[in-house]
């Protein structure tokens, strides 16, 4: 082994897995929010940046083998998106707003992506080592890196949605938002907590094309989950009445969500509900410009 | 999506003896007061929420 395969596979190994440590930020979803999980997936970083930066330099010497060893790690990577998604799916039993199939699939796929992104990234900088010399590697690592947070930018429901307040309003055992329906509560004490704690937010598509996310189901269940997960929930195991929801309208399209926060602040609700991801499985069917 | 939400009645609660028959739990009460007092203390115990058919008639559903 030369000193020049050395610093071509150091050289990829490391920006690949700077690339990797920058996109493992913990957000406001908290996941993951554990130090085994970042043991897991930097491990996975390392595997994913080694074998992309040894590529070029088994390639260049004419050990075209190397092509099968990159299968077996893609293989391996589809093993991630198996192993978030049986996690995620293992928890759902327990949240009182569960996130959903289609947040939880579109996670697991975010994570699978990010080890390919990382690969890609350590082979084309040793790949620019070995062809453009030390400082061709260190400025397509730079440029990747940044390259890699433009990729890894999410469409939120800010960008396809006009977001805004909508009253709460209780019309006898009904409870509506505006003039959307959204269930029948009986008992003065639950109309009380609900007259009192309920928020309610509605949604209109900025173009026609987006209101089939909106429509989708498994993003209306991620954007309660999320607001849920961040502002707190007044439900209980036992108060069912108090369970967020959302409800559309079928004559404007129009999208009603209800939910009781613990931290009663209406702008914080919209500005998490701005910033919930547009799944990519909700996207599917709703034409260009995503 | 079709079965996403998977509902019953558990029980039914009401001051028309003659409005409710069939294969649930019926508690018949006295007056409005104390149809809700039932439908209350039903609704934390089987972990429902009650409805109001609007005809002196109270479901507690399983949501």
């Amino acid at each position: 082994m030369t000193t020049r395969q050395v610093i071509a596979i150091g050289l990829g190994v490391l920006w690949g897995l700077i690339t990797r440590l920058s996109l493992l930020r913990v957000d406001y979803r908290a996941y993951p929010s554990y130090p085994h999980a970042y043991s897991t997936h930097l491990a996975f970083g390392f595997i994913a940046s080694l074998m992309g930066s040894v590529a070029p330099v088994a390639l260049a010497e004419g050990k075209f083998e190397a092509v099968s060893f990159l299968l077996l790690t893609a293989t391996q990577f589809q093993e991630i998106r198996r192993m978030e998604r049986d996690k995620l799916a293992d928890l759902e039993t327990i949240e009182l707003v569960p996130r959903g199939a289609n947040y939880i699939e579109g996670i697991a796929e975010v994570f699978e992506a990010r080890n390919y992104l990382v690969m890609l990234v350590a082979a084309l900088t040793s790949a620019a080592f070995w062809l453009g010399g030390p400082w061709g590697g260190v400025i397509a690592g730079v440029v990747l890196a940044l390259g890699a947070h433009v990729l890894r930018r999410d469409t939120t429901i800010g960008d396809v949605a006009k977001v805004r307040l909508g009253e709460v309003r209780l019309e006898g055992p009904g409870v509506y938002v505006e003039d959307i329906f959204i269930m029948n509560v009986a008992l003065p004490q639950l109309r009380d907590g609900i007259s009192k704690w309920a928020i309610g937010v509605v949604l209109e598509a900025r173009e026609d094309q987006f209101i089939n996310v909106l429509h989708n189901v498994g993003q209306r269940q991620a954007i309660v989950h999320d607001v849920i997960h961040v502002l707190g929930n007044r439900q209980d195991v036992d108060t069912a009445a108090f369970q967020p929801m959302v409800r559309k309208d079928a004559e404007s399209g129009r999208i009603a969500v209800y939910l009781l926060p613990m931290e009663q602040d209406s702008e914080r609700v919209l500005q998490v509900v701005s910033q919930v991801p547009v799944l990519s499985n909700a996207k599917s069917g709703a034409g260009q410009g995503l | 999506m079709k079965n996403q939400e998977k509902k019953w009645i558990s029980a039914c609660v009401t001051v028309h003896r003659q409005k409710v028959r069939g294969g649930i739990p019926i508690f018949y009460a006295d007056d409005d007061q104390e149809m809700k007092s039932i439908a209350s203390l039903l609704a934390d115990v089987v972990n429902g929420v009650p409805h109001d058919l609007g005809n002196g008639v109270y479901i507690v559903v399983q949501h």
